[in-house]
């Protein structure tokens, strides 16, 4: 008899404590049930043997589900994971980038910068390696903790999900189109951003002229930097707020994912500001630095400045305008693309 | 393959043993009676399904349960209620009405 009580605590001990007794008392009756007036040991095994292991019946009294994350919830687990895992990634490798830019004293040679920028992407790496494992913990507890809460039976799913009808189909297509935004340009242009404004912003130790006093790249210092340095500082709230425009216009872009009319009205804005204000700050004669104009000037005599920065100028002006016609057609382009979609269907 | 052939028939199965089930509880049954019913009718279920199954049929509202302390041993009893009985009578056509389909085809 012993046997008996071992094997229903083997069961009973596996379930919540409100429906131990209960259950307990039923599989006691059972067993009894199935066992003859005088059982022997022997009986009793072959009972016990009928009814099997006990940690799997005290699942199937549980009735647990024996996975982590159910169907319901699988698709947006994984959606969830992709997007977390990018966002993340990308955010903690610019954060360090911006810092240790920000951050650099070295001497001012080439070669230790470059030293540093592998020793950063190194970094970066690494942090986005341990990003990576911190996302991947944390959306996976809180889609365990959504499965286990209960809330899979489907009403979630149902309330949220408008029931499918063919007319999703236009929106699909609309996407698929060629207007359709790549998510790595986003990503590349919110990281050309980065870098032009760091290298800007730390350009009185980044650009300039160099001369060798040393043997190889490590003899290569910065003489004199190519801004004045208190000039340049005085435009940051200009270059800040274009920042902030290029960043905004690519966060559009990720989340609208193609080209439309504001898309390509926004991005000629966006482009009129730019150029603009290169050209102002390029022609304004105070923001170089005079040292760097004599070691220029000491070099190469008659070095056709103007001519330069005015070619400069408009290359930029070039660039610009065939972005933003580019803009305008792709919006174009899918706008007469869908409307022979609708027509068709 | 053998084993594809079992998931496969187990599947198959599972949906069929609460018919089955439901269908011995017109009268009120405990446990061990219910199996005993179950076995004479050939329908083979492990005793480790059947029990928890039991609780989760009445756990929806399918069936009711009754201890009975009157004897000497006591003794759980289930019997559908009537939702039970609605639920019953249709699963029992749509069964009819698959294996119709079914036999034709095969």
């Amino acid at each position: 008899m012993n046997l008996i009580e071992t094997y229903i605590s083997e069961v009973t001990q596996r379930l919540p404590e409100k429906i131990r007794d209960d259950i307990a008392m039923e599989l006691r009756s059972t067993i009894e049930d199935m066992l003859p007036d005088q059982p022997t040991d022997k009986n009793v095994e072959a009972v016990l043997m009928k009814l099997g292991d006990p940690v799997k019946l005290a699942g199937e009294y549980n009735n647990k589900p024996r996975y982590l994350i159910g169907p319901m919830f699988y698709e947006s687990y994984i959606n969830v994971l992709i997007v977390a895992a990018i966002i993340s990634v990308v955010i903690s490798s610019l954060t360090l980038f911006v810092n240790g830019m920000i951050s650099f004293e070295g001497d001012k040679s080439l070669f230790t910068l470059m030293a540093f920028i592998g020793q950063l992407c190194l970094k970066m790496l690494l942090s986005s390696l341990t990003v990576l494992f911190q996302v991947f913990f944390w959306v996976t507890i809180v889609f365990i903790m959504l499965e286990r809460s209960g809330v899979s039976n489907g009403d979630i799913y149902t309330r949220k999900k408008k029931t499918w009808s063919p007319s999703d189909l236009y929106q699909l297509k609309k996407v698929v189109t060629k207007r359709q935004i790549p998510k790595a340009e986003v990503f590349f242009s919110l990281f050309w951003t980065a870098i032009w404004a760091i290298i800007l912003f730390n350009s009185s130790e980044m650009i300039g002229w160099y001369e060798q006093s040393g043997k190889g790249l490590e003899g290569l210092t910065l003489k004199a930097p190519l801004f004045n340095e208190e000039v340049l500082f005085s435009y940051a709230p200009f270059i800040v707020l274009l920042i902030l425009i290029e960043v905004g216009l690519a966060i559009y872009k990720f989340f609208i994912g193609r080209w439309t009319y504001l898309l390509a009205s926004l991005n000629l804005i966006y482009h009129f500001i730019s150029v603009g204000l290169l050209c102002f700050m390029l022609t304004d004669e105070t923001l170089y630095n005079k040292s760097f104009t004599e070691k220029l000037y000491a070099t190469v005599p008659d070095v056709p400045a103007f001519w330069f920065i005015s070619t400069i100028a408009a290359l930029l002006a070039v660039f610009s305008i065939i972005d933003i016609i580019s803009g305008f057609n792709k919006a174009n382009k899918s706008n007469t693309l869908i409307d022979q979609w609708m027509k068709n269907g | 393959m053998s084993e594809l052939i079992f998931s496969l028939k187990t599947e198959l199965r599972r949906g069929t043993l609460t018919l089955a089930v439901l269908s011995q509880l017109q009268t009120p049954q405990y446990g061990y009676s219910l199996a005993q019913r179950l076995e004479e009718n050939n329908v083979s279920i492990d005793q480790s399904t059947l029990y928890p199954l039991l609780r989760r049929l009445e756990k929806q509202e399918l069936l009711t349960s009754e201890w009975d302390t009157t004897e000497n041993r006591p003794r759980k009893y289930y019997l559908l209620s009537e939702f039970g009985q609605e639920v019953f009578r249709q699963l029992k056509e749509e069964w009819q009405k698959t294996s119709m389909q079914l036999n034709s085809m095969l």
